[in-house]
C-alpha cells in the first residue's frame, strides 16, 4: 500500500511540472461537487450485476493540470447490514484543454469500503417471563484502499464557477474484483473558472 | 494544525483501516423467582403431591395445566397439549453442577380424533438457568434439552436430549415450554435432574 502511494506521489510530481499553454481555463484552487454512480463488477460471480452510489467530491488542484481529488459514495443494491461506502483518493491529470471549456484528464487512485451500521436495541422476552436484551450500537469500519482505480474523466466548464463531470474508470483489487465505474456530478469551483 | 497535517492524518487513517463501535454485552432482566417452600425427598426429585405443586403453582407457569391426585400417585395434567404452556421448576438455593439434563415420567395420549397423517409426538424443551455462558456466540442463552415424546399409556421415563450445551452444566433453576402442537393430554408424573 505504502509503494503505491510514493509511486502516485512520485507521478504527481513529475506531473505537475509540466507546462500549461495560455488558453487553457482557470483551474480553480478547489473544486466541490456532487456524482452518481454505477459499478459493475466484471470478474465476480456472485453478488448484484450493478451497485449504484452517489456522494460529494472533492477536489484541490494543484497546478494548471494537475489535482487531488477525493470522493465517496454511499452505495446501494448490496446484500449487507447498514451503509456502505465507497471512498476514494486520485490523481487526476489534464491531458487536453479547450478554449470551450472542455477538460480532458486522465485519473490514477486508489479506493477502498467503509461500513456504517446502527443496530437497535433488541429485548426478547422467554418462556420464565425474564427478558434477555442485545443493547444497540452504532459501528463504523473502514478498510485500506487497496484497489487501484484509474480512468478518464471530461469535464465541461459552463458558466464562471460551475462544470459537470463525467468519468469511466476501471478498478482492481477489493471493490468488486475487477469492475468498473461511470459516474456523472456537477462541479463547482471555488473562485471561478474563467 | 495545518491543512496538510489534517490531511496527512485522514489518509494515514484510511491507509490503516480502522473499526469504531463494539457490541455492548447482553444481560438478563430476571424473571419471577419461585421459592421452593420445602426440600425434595430425593434431592432434586419432584414426585408427590407436594413437590409437584411448586411446578404447578407459581407465577411463571401457565397454560392448561393442573394438578391431579394426592401423595406419590400425584401427577401433573396438560390437558390442551396443543396450547402453549410453561412449567416453572423452583429456584435451587445453592446452584447445582454436574447437571446432565432432565429425566421425566410421563404419559402422552393424542387425541383420537387426530387425523391420521397427524404427527403423534408432543415436542416440550427444556432450558437451564446457568450461572455462566453455556454458548460462545451467546452467553445470555438458556441452556436447551429437547425431547420428541411418543404415544404411550403407561407411565414412560424419558430424558431430554442435550441441544447447543455440552453437559455437565451447572444450573440455578430449569422450566419446561412447549409452543403446543397436537390436541392430546399429557401427564406427567415425575421430574428429576440428571446429574
Amino acid at each position: 500500500m505504502q509503494r503505491l502511494w510514493l509511486t502516485l506521489l512520485a507521478a504527481a510530481g513529475i506531473l505537475a511540472a509540466s507546462p500549461a499553454r495560455a488558453q487553457d481555463p482557470r483551474a480553480p484552487r478547489l473544486e466541490i461537487g456532487a456524482t452518481f454512480s454505477g459499478i459493475v463488477p466484471i470478474v465476480i460471480e456472485d453478488g448484484p450485476p450493478i451497485v449504484a452510489g452517489a456522494g460529494p467530491r472533492v477536489a484541490v488542484n494543484v497546478s494548471r493540470r494537475l489535482g487531488l481529488e477525493g470522493l465517496a459514495d454511499v452505495l446501494t443494491g448490496l446484500e449487507s447490514y447498514g451503509t456502505t461506502a465507497l471512498y476514494q483518493t486520485q490523481l487526476k491529470y489534464a491531458l487536453r484543454k479547450t478554449r470551450a471549456g472542455r477538460v480532458v484528464s486522465f485519473t490514477v487512485g486508489a479506493a477502498g469500503l467503509a461500513w456504517y451500521d446502527r443496530v437497535h436495541d433488541t429485548r426478547v422476552t422467554r418462556p420464565d417471563r425474564s427478558i434477555a436484551v442485545y443493547p444497540g450500537y452504532r459501528r463504523f469500519r473502514v478498510r485500506p484502499p487497496t484497489t487501484l482505480c484509474a480512468g478518464l474523466a471530461r469535464e465541461q466548464i459552463f458558466g464562471r464557477r460551475t462544470s459537470s463531470y463525467l468519468a469511466i474508470q476501471g478498478y482492481v483489487g477489493a471493490v468488486g474484483g475487477v469492475a468498473v465505474r461511470a459516474s456523472v456530478g456537477l462541479s463547482f469551483g471555488i473562485g471561478g473558472y474563467r | 494544525m495545518t491543512a496538510s497535517l489534517r490531511a496527512s492524518i485522514v489518509l494515514a487513517a484510511l491507509a490503516a483501516g480502522c473499526d469504531s463501535g463494539e457490541r455492548p454485552p447482553a444481560f438478563v432482566i430476571p424473571g419471577p423467582t419461585v421459592p421452593s417452600p420445602l426440600p425434595t425427598a430425593a434431592p432434586y426429585v419432584w414426585d408427590s403431591d407436594e413437590e409437584l405443586s411448586i411446578w404447578v403453582n407459581n407465577p411463571v407457569t401457565h397454560g392448561s395445566v393442573a394438578l391431579e391426585g394426592d401423595g406419590a400417585a400425584a401427577f401433573i395434567r396438560i390437558d390442551r397439549a396443543d396450547r402453549e404452556w410453561v412449567l416453572r421448576g423452583p429456584d435451587l438455593t445453592l446452584a447445582v453442577a454436574d447437571v446432565r439434563t432432565l429425566r421425566i415420567r410421563y404419559r402422552w395420549r393424542p387425541d383420537p380424533a387426530l387425523p391420521g397423517t397427524a404427527a403423534r409426538t408432543a415436542r416440550v424443551t427444556a432450558y437451564f438457568q446457568t450461572p455462566g455462558p453455556v454458548v460462545s456466540y451467546d452467553p445470555i442463552a438458556q441452556a436447551a434439552a429437547i425431547i420428541e415424546l411418543q404415544p404411550v399409556d403407561d407411565w414412560t421415563d424419558v430424558a431430554f436430549i442435550p441441544g447447543q450445551y455440552k453437559p455437565p452444566i451447572e444450573i440455578t433453576y430449569c422450566y419446561l415450554h412447549s409452543l403446543g402442537a397436537n390436541r392430546g393430554v399429557l401427564d406427567i408424573d415425575r421430574l428429576e435432574l440428571v446429574r
